[in-house]
């Protein structure tokens, strides 16, 4: 069963123009559905800009969609215990005047968990364990302890209230290589260990390969490729997947990756057709008139593009690891 | 010819830093966060900077700069900087050598704009002559942000993490197309297609003006692919420098042995990553060698001497035992 199913999620931002102009709109997200299974993990990967963080905010309830609606466990009533945000800046998601006991009381008070101060401060105990820190931190501030420690601490916030979901807004972004492998093994337990589901949006592609079952590919807005992650990771197929991967450095590799031609569009006036065509390299005349439905093809991957059938010959992406 | 060293570049020197240390005051005392720190740069050369969260990157880059936090006091060293003494300049002019001459893009980009300031007052504040329409075209559309000239009424809560990031690039690089550029995580924020975009956009700008730079990144694949010398550094020290294909190729000291090992690609899906046992807490009051305590290779001499650094040809290591065959 889908412990979240996002339906058709559209969110627009108005901004003013001052009166001269008439408001234009944000496309931020346009028109994205997709399904987590309970226990499984979806990554979402695309380009900056393209509306990542605005579902995980709407996943969270940071901000309301514009139009569809998000399914929890079912259920379309706003449940702000069931799931939990971590983002991708921890110093801005903590109170840095605060203790690391506070941020992990507050919730709880907030919730009416854990009543009575023994029963709080056993949970806290519990927290900390789960994450695998000790209760030395407990009366520090944010501002000492490191970055890793600081998104332990995140985490564990996160799990105060017994989510049923993390939405992760690339968490390991600013971390160092051997503090990255540390979190990441933490979430694969944490998984494991409290049937958890995640949401990971990220930039690392070995990090969503590593962690991943199903992986949304994003662009401008929209969902261009959605399937089982190993399948889209080692075969990918809409054009924008691939020049994605293929652009990933891989360790050794001396020169960065060929550019994109074309103009970067805009999200306040996405181009018609397929939003991708002004830089594809397949692109045809059909593409800037017609958009793709995301369809699923014959390996149960969906993917929007009328190219479909050209898409086929393998791709020599993801530098091996030997 | 002078024989050229590690810590020495080919000719057209820019900038020498020269057993540099950094101390900050603490509630808890002095926290030694650089300490023997000497690397020098060419015009036109990269040298990327990785190492472990809180080994020293950053507050390298902002001792450069002399932006350092008021807590922060640089205790020896020397920075020579075409010709100058850094860290003798008075302050007017060195605000004119960050105003035009030595460029920083800083770690966290929410932090350094002004949240209630459109960002297009903002590019103007830090560029002159951005009135002209065709500038602020070329240098919004060199970090793919085209799409942006229309929203430059906008404050920077309504721009995306890796649009912000790109518009502090922009300025940085582009705007003042720098002698020095210190880039502090300059790409963390962005995908591998926008990366590859600005890490060409400054291989260009060295190509085209001659830019040095400084680039500190987590990424090994960034570090590959940008620089031409890489250092690694742990607990405040430098504890290896190697031109950047032969660190790849052949690491030599432990702790970028390790490095190496933990990065997901090395691994089976799944499969819990490698790490690096121990922790990096009280290694800069070390007496002994900093990664000792974590090292898989420790003697004893490791824990009670500071390993001095070695030089072969254009690389550098400290570690007791980097010489063995091991
Ligand atoms: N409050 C806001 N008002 C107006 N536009 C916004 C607002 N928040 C986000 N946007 C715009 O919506 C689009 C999507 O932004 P979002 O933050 O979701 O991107 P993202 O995919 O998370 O990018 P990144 O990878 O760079 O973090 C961008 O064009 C952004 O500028
Ligand atoms: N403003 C500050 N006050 C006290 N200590 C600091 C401050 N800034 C950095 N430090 C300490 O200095 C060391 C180096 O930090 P930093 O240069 O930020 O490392 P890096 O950029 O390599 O992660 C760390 O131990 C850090 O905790
Ligand atoms: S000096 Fe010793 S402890 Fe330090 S890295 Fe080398 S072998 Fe390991
Ligand atoms: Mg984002
Ligand atoms: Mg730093």
């Amino acid at each position: 069963m889908s412990v979240i199913s996002a339906e058709r999620l559209v969110k627009h931002y108005r901004i003013r123009s001052g009166g001269r102009r008439p408001d234009r709109v944000v496309h931020a997200v346009d028109d994205v559905s997709f399904e987590l299974a309970e226990g499984s993990t979806l990554a979402i990967v695309g380009e900056s800009g393209c509306g990542k963080s605005t579902i995980a905010r709407m996943l969270v309830r940071l901000t309301e969609p514009t139009a569809g609606r998000i399914l929890v466990q079912g259920r379309d009533t706003v449940d702000r215990r069931a799931v939990q945000f971590v983002s991708q800046n921890p110093w801005s998601a903590l109170n840095r005047r605060k203790s690391i006991r506070h941020a992990l009381e507050q919730p709880l008070a907030v919730h009416g968990l854990h009543p009575g101060r023994a029963a709080r401060a056993a949970r806290v105990r519990e927290l900390l364990d789960l994450v695998g820190l000790t209760e030395e931190y407990l009366d520090r501030r944010p501002g000492g302890v490191s970055g890793g420690e600081l998104q332990r601490v995140t985490v564990a916030r996160a799990l105060a209230v017994e989510p049923r979901v993390l939405v992760l807004d690339e968490p390991t972004a600013s971390l160092d290589v051997s503090v990255k492998a540390l979190l990441v093994n933490l979430l694969a337990d944490l998984r494991r260990r409290l049937g958890l589901s995640y949401v990971l949006i990220t930039h690392e592609i070995d990090i969503a390969r590593h962690l991943a079952d199903r992986v949304a590919v994003m662009y401008l807005g929209r969902i261009v490729e959605t399937g089982d992650a190993e399948q889209v990771f080692t075969d990918p197929r809409h054009p924008y997947t691939r020049a994605l991967l293929a652009a990933v450095p891989g360790i050794g590799s001396r020169e960065p990756a060929p550019l994109l031609r074309g103009e970067v569009p805009s999200a306040v006036s996405p181009p018609p057709g397929c939003r991708f065509h002004t830089r594809c390299p397949m692109a045809v005349d059909a593409c800037a008139r017609t958009e793709a439905a995301l369809e699923p093809g014959p390996d149960g991957r969906r993917v929007a593009c009328l190219r479909l059938d050209d898409l086929t010959a393998p791709p020599p992406f993801l530098n091996d690891p030997s | 010819m002078a024989a050229m060293t590690a810590a020495q570049s080919p000719a057209g020197q820019l900038l020498s830093v020269r057993d540099l240390a950094v101390v900050f005051r603490t509630r808890t005392g002095e926290v030694p966060a650089v300490r023997e720190v000497s690397f020098d740069l060419a015009r036109g050369e990269i040298f990327g900077l990785v190492g472990e969260s809180g080994s020293g990157k950053s507050t390298v880059l902002t001792a450069l700069t002399r932006m350092l936090a008021r807590n922060a006091r640089i205790t020896s060293g020397r920075i020579g900087f075409d010709g100058a003494d850094l860290l003798a300049l008075r302050e007017p002019a060195m605000r004119r050598l960050r105003g035009d001459r030595i460029g920083l893009i800083p770690q966290r980009p929410m932090t350094s704009l002004s949240p209630a300031t459109s960002i297009g007052r903002q590019l103007r504040w830090h560029l002159d002559g951005l009135d002209d329409a065709g500038r602020l075209k070329e240098l919004l559309g060199g970090v793919g942000l085209d799409a942006l000239l229309d929203r430059l009424d906008g404050y920077p809560f309504e721009f995306s993490g890796g649009q912000l990031q790109r518009l502090l690039i922009a300025v940085a690089a582009l705007g003042k197309q720098p002698d020095l550029l210190l880039a502090d995580e300059p790409t963390t924020t962005l995908d591998a297609t926008v990366q590859a975009q600005v890490l060409r956009l400054l291989l260009e700008l060295r190509d085209r003006v001659g830019s040095a730079m400084v680039f500190v990144t987590h990424d090994l694949g960034v570090i590959s692919q940008i620089s031409d010398r890489i250092g690694v550094m742990y607990a405040g020290r430098l504890v290896e420098v190697a031109p950047a294909r032969e660190l790849f190729a052949a690491p030599r000291h432990p702790y970028t042995r390790a490095l190496l090992e933990a990065i997901p690609v090395r691994h089976r899906r799944g499969e819990p990553l490698r790490t690096i046992p121990g922790t990096v807490t009280g290694a800069n009051r070390l007496s002994g060698c900093p990664f000792a305590p974590r090292c898989p290779i420790a003697l004893d001499l490791c824990r009670e001497e500071n390993p001095a650094p070695r030089e072969t040809g254009l690389s550098l290591v400290r570690c007791h035992r980097a010489g063995e065959d091991l």
